[in-house]
């Protein structure tokens, strides 16, 4: 396994990262890349189905909260009441779902479907209890699953050895894959006009310019010898924090260890943030407009946005979610500019002329299904079918998607040494990298903010709350 | 004459200074972060989420935040998706600039 990533060569072809191989017409049916984009789309197409018809629902099962008086202990998820038989026959058809997607797809992959299968029942096993841990009434309001699944997985991998029998279904990129098919269908472009050229300003304007100085911070002056790892922090940092992180690291093929390290830092200073924001905003009695807007362009997690937002008022939250609504949109795109960037300017040799038919063959794929799952219900489902019913496609198709992410992260965890990640720290260099650029994202979204929403300069956009 | 050995924990460069400050603002932030999550700090009544609902669709009740219009908005979705466009391929031209002129 490679330890380092090298600043002009091609991305290491190894385990550790996301691969993306020379393209033949055949990839269609037996790559990874693009069966996640099949079996994300039949996800997709059963819950729109089960929408459109009415006759049923393809929800994935999950575990309601625990842990307080209101929601009650652990228990009731294992005392055979009827709240109990409904979570479990709902995760039990998440796991018939998946282990059929994920066990053909490996079949078509010309691996082996009954060991597949076997070490999957396993890690669906110990993701089921990331996802129980991550239930309880505190872990799941700041911590979640990404946190639980990476600690569950370091654990088992470090004091513990990871059996050989599992190993067939620890397939990170794949789940991550599928994952963000799945959510390309709820990254909606025609949010783009819900705050007209104010959500546009403070969106879209800030949030390249802070990927373009975090990356020459850390490429130029930093030196940092990893380029992936700086990108998948840039992204967190300037985007929306995990999701973004996903995104960016499977399209800049990052190590595993880079992922960890972006989501990991991000959401300790979310945390923070969303604590320490409103607060500094009611001490300087900063407009509360400008106040969300600021909020919800820097506060990465989407739910602490809304939380902070709200912490300043109901006018603030309502800012901070547009602001915010409108960031979750450039996921994609950030994504998509990233691979090019790292197809075209990376990973290339030295004087090297990466011609279109060599972009098209290096180019993750699955970026792909997940644009087109964009488009697709941003300008054609919304469209025919209406908001609501869109809306409700999406609420069915979202527990899928955090279950994908919930095994990618069980399976880095697994697949991570302490070792490995204390190299990754280059003398503590991400962290100055995280910090700087974190603070440059606090400073340019708040002057752009004051700029746009101040009254000062441009008029006062009306809001209705 | 006895050597005088440097400390392996005290940095000796600005680069290593600003990366230990960096390493104590990470160690600080987390047992903020401990002692904001063990007390519960932060919550708002009526809000029964945070920082865990890491994208929009994972909030709980996600519709109620996000489906309605309150900003009525006069541009036009074209001239938006223009000016997303425009931006996003000067922004990128700029990127690919700065990378190949810095060193």
């Amino acid at each position: 396994m490679s330890k380092k990533s090298t600043t002009v060569t091609p991305a290491p072809v190894n385990d550790d990262v996301v691969v993306a191989e020379k393209f033949h017409l055949s990839d269609m049916l037996h790559k990874e890349d693009w069966l996640s984009i099949w079996g994300a789309f039949i996800i997709i197409a059963i819950a729109s189905l089960g929408v459109i018809s009415g006759a049923f629902a393809f929800k994935a099962g999950t575990f309601g909260k625990w842990g307080s008086e209101e929601s009650g202990s652990i228990l009731k998820f294992f005392n055979g009441s009827d709240a109990c038989l409904s979570t479990w026959s709902g995760i039990l058809l998440t796991l018939v779902a998946l282990i059929i997607i994920f066990a053909v797809s490996n079949q078509l992959m010309g691996k082996n479907i009954t060991k597949y299968a076997i070490s999957f029942l396993a890690l669906f096993g110990l993701t089921c209890l990331v996802r129980l841990i991550s239930s309880q009434v505190t872990f799941s309001k700041y911590l979640e699953y990404a946190f639980w699944a990476l600690i569950l997985g370091l654990v088992i991998s470090n004091l513990l050895k990871v059996p050989e029998w599992l190993k067939p279904a620890i397939q990170t990129e794949f789940y991550i894959k599928t994952g963000l098919v799945l959510m390309g269908a709820s990254v909606l472009f025609s949010n783009i006009q819900k705050f007209g050229l104010y959500g546009l300003g403070i969106a879209w304007a800030v949030t390249p310019v802070v990927i373009i100085f975090m990356w020459i911070l850390g490429t130029k002056y930093l030196k940092m010898e990893n380029k992936r790892m700086v990108m998948t922090i840039a992204a967190a940092t300037s985007v929306c924090g995990t999701s973004a992180a996903i995104a960016t690291a499977a399209a800049c093929k990052a190590k595993k260890t880079d992922l960890t390290f972006a989501v990991g830092i991000s959401l300790i200073f979310t945390v923070l943030m969303m604590v320490g924001m409103p607060l500094f905003c009611k001490i300087v009695a900063l407009d509360p407009m400008v106040g969300g807007a600021w909020i919800g362009g820097t506060v990465d997690s989407t739910g602490a946005v809304v939380l902070a937002g709200n912490a300043l008022g109901e006018l603030a939250g309502q800012v901070a979610a547009l602001v915010k609504m409108i960031q979750n949109i450039l996921i994609g795109f950030v994504a998509f500019a990233v691979a090019v960037f790292f197809t075209t300017k990376i990973d290339k040799s030295a004087n090297q002329t990466v011609g279109a038919s060599e972009i098209w063959h290096r180019f993750p794929k699955f970026i792909l299904g997940f644009l087109g799952a964009s488009l697709f219900f941003s300008f054609v489902f919304q469209n025919t079918i209406g908001v609501e019913a869109t809306a409700k496609i999406l609420s069915d198709i979202k527990e899928f998607q955090t279950w994908c992410f919930a095994l990618a992260f069980t399976c880095i965890g697994l697949e991570t040494n302490f070792k490995e990640m204390a190299e990754q720290f280059q003398g503590g260099k991400p962290f100055v990298l995280y910090i700087v650029g974190q603070l440059f994202n606090l400073l340019l979204t708040f002057v752009v903010a004051w700029l746009l929403l101040s009254g000062r300069i441009f008029p006062i956009p009306n809001i209705t709350v | 004459m006895k050597k005088s050995q440097k400390n392996p924990l005290i940095p000796s460069t600005p680069m290593g200074v600003i990366c230990t400050a960096a390493i104590l603002i990470f160690l600080a932030s987390c047992a903020i972060a401990i002692y904001i999550m063990v007390n519960n700090i932060g919550q708002v009544p009526g809000i029964d989420f945070g920082p865990g609902q890491y994208y929009y669709t994972d909030i709980p009740g996600w519709q109620k935040y996000f489906l309605p219009n309150p900003y009525n908005n006069q541009v036009p979705l074209s001239i938006l998706i223009l000016l997303f466009f425009a931006w996003g391929f000067l922004m990128y031209r700029l990127w690919t600039y700065l990378d190949k002129k810095l060193k």
